[in-house]
């Protein structure tokens, strides 16, 4: 938070800088592959100006799709962090996520919601939107359960540690279910490490809806998780109907989580990096870093895909491997923060 | 009935039966030793704890026939030492004490900004508005908090040690403002535990073990023979121009 430049300006630079990035993980993004476009075809290829599938049917929606993903990830971490007022929150590490990926693989498996093909990619590109929200009911007992291990939102070691206990608890079952037909194993690696390579239109349009639904109870609760950092006691004291306003945060964090991890698998670190990065800059005002949080996320996600693309071409890595290979050190650098802090 | 009251307040915790009284333009100061309960008598005056026994009533109401947003606006609460938003600045910190007059979803309107204006003022912390609560000193930050508090403008204030922490020059302007704040009319209830500042007050009321083992005003309650027998045989007492002074032999 350095005071060079007045508040104002930072923040409208911090944002233009976003949309900047945005737009160039998008046009990257559409050109890279095995055959590379140049930047000129791909966007006018955006712009409708010339025809071309290869873009239209294939990257794009991938490319979007992704942006999508980390939006609703970088929101719902920072979403998280505000709610638990702890710097450790994310989807990822609170085991909301592996919730909503056991929930959806619930759904999957037991209610055969997915024909017995679910190995194949073109399955993927169509979980349907009761996926979702199986993952939605999984995201939030997963939270929940973790919540009541940790003895409480504020014991911040305690809260990582359960989430931790809880992910991979999840994650064990969720994998178990899929092994139970041996034609799922590389679904399985494929889900489970994160992936943006199955995302097709469907995908995009559920995404979109999510969003659209989660988003405005949050952007609009902004002032109240601004409220919370002063502790619980002081937004009581202000007449907060604080339970509920805690289960509908909770609600759309997790309707936030499970779109994102139906469509994409678990995706790790995007919800705790992006948020944390931003602050730096922006401050601590939920109602800035919320939506700011979508934009970075967006762009994290996007530029992380880039990376997943090409590191190891012609092959892909999924990306939840880059995200958790950036992420894993950025964690590790925020704990030996709080204890030079301390 | 104008006032704030608790009557019988038996439980949770330590509290063994308390009758305690604030009224508007008073200044009531909360003396005692540690874990008698001061801290969750004045949390169960605020409304966010219910008390075993016994009523809290507001102006001639129960307080729990209040509804959370009409309570808010008539008592101000500070907690002692509370987490506080680093990244956030003053103006926003002190914007958040309108929330029980706007509501969740209520837009702002002229009548909050006077108050927020009108509530940086009185505290003195208006020059920094633009600041962000994690650059602010101790002191700085406490008026900022106590700001958030009055912008409701409430007719008590509930306070839990806001001299805690401070250096004495901070410390002075703390006291300086409850003094002011109960001339303008404001009930103000704080839990102090130094006596000297206790002494500042219109009133002061001493819990122990769960009760209110003493009330009234100063220079009748802060008697050597008292404070000796509640803090220990080394405590002594000088009257300087009529107000008690404490201080410890040694």
């Amino acid at each position: 938070m350095t005071q060079a430049l007045p508040l104002a300006l930072r923040r409208s630079l911090v944002l233009l800088w976003l949309v900047f990035l945005l737009l160039v993980a998008l046009v990257l993004g559409v050109a890279l592959g095995t055959v590379s476009l140049s930047p000129l075809e791909v966007v006018q290829a955006l712009l409708g100006q010339r025809e071309n599938p290869i873009v239209t049917e294939m990257r794009l929606p991938r490319v979007l799709g992704g942006m999508l993903v980390g939006a609703a990830l970088g929101v719902a971490g920072a979403a998280f962090q505000g709610l638990f007022r702890n710097p450790l929150a994310d989807p990822y590490l609170m085991g909301s996520a592996s919730g909503a990926a056991f929930g959806v693989t619930l759904f999957a498996t037991l209610l055969g919601g997915l024909s017995p093909s679910f190995a194949q990619h073109a399955v993927f590109q169509s979980l349907p939107f009761s996926a979702t929200l199986c993952g939605f009911l999984g995201a939030l007992l997963a939270t929940l359960l973790t919540v009541l291990l940790a003895g409480g939102v504020a014991r911040t070691g305690e809260l990582v540690l359960a989430g931790v206990v809880v992910g991979s608890v999840l994650t064990g079952l969720t994998t178990y279910l899929m092994l139970q037909d041996a034609d799922r194993v590389r679904a399985v690696f494929a889900y489970t490490l994160g992936n943006l390579a199955f995302l097709g239109w469907p995908a995009v349009r559920l995404l979109l809806f999510f969003l659209v639904l989660a988003l405005p109870p949050l952007l609009f609760l902004g002032r109240v998780l601004n409220a919370l950092q002063l502790g619980e006691e002081v937004v009581r004291s202000l007449g907060v109907p604080l339970t509920g306003v805690k289960l509908l945060l909770l609600s759309a964090v997790s309707l936030l989580t499970a779109a994102a991890v139906a469509q994409a698998g678990i995706i790790g670190f995007v919800g705790l990096i992006t948020p944390h990065l931003l602050r730096r800059f922006l401050g601590e005002d939920y109602r800035l870093l919320l939506p700011a949080s979508a934009l970075g996320g967006a762009a994290l996600l996007a530029l992380a895909d880039l990376l997943a693309r090409t590191l190891t071409r012609p092959a892909e890595l999924p990306v939840g491997v880059v995200t958790t290979l950036l992420g894993g050190p950025f964690f590790l650098y925020l704990l030996w923060r709080r204890r030079e802090r301390a | 009935m104008k006032g704030l009251e608790a009557k019988g307040i038996r439980g949770p915790f330590a509290l063994l039966g308390v009758d305690l009284a604030v009224r508007p333009g008073e200044w009531l100061a909360l003396l005692g030793p540690n874990g008698s309960g001061k801290s969750t008598l004045l949390r169960v005056l605020a409304g966010l704890l219910r008390p075993g026994e016994g009523r809290v009533w507001l102006e001639g109401k129960p307080l729990r026939a209040y509804g959370s947003y009409p309570r808010a606006r008539l008592l101000g609460y500070l907690p002692q030492n509370g987490p506080y938003p680093e990244g956030l600045l003053v103006e926003e910190v002190v914007r958040l004490g309108r929330l029980p007059h706007q509501g969740l979803w209520g837009r702002e309107r002229r009548e909050d900004w006077e108050a927020v204006e009108w509530a940086l003022e009185v505290t003195g912390t208006a020059a920094l508005r633009q600041r962000f609560l994690g650059t602010l000193s101790g002191g700085e930050r406490q008026r900022v908090l106590l700001a958030r508090a009055l912008a409701a403008r409430p007719r008590y204030l509930l306070l839990d040690e806001p001299t805690t922490f401070l250096d004495l020059e901070h410390q002075a302007e703390v006291l300086a403002l409850l003094r002011g704040l109960s001339r303008m009319g404001v009930g103000v209830l704080s839990v102090l535990h130094d006596p000297n500042q206790a002494a500042l007050a219109h009133r002061v009321a001493v819990l122990k073990g769960g009760r209110v083992i003493a009330e009234g005003e100063p220079q009748a309650v802060l008697t050597e023979p008292f404070l000796r027998s509640l803090y220990g045989p080394q405590v002594r007492v000088r009257l300087i121009e009529g107000r008690p002074h404490v201080y410890l032999d040694g």
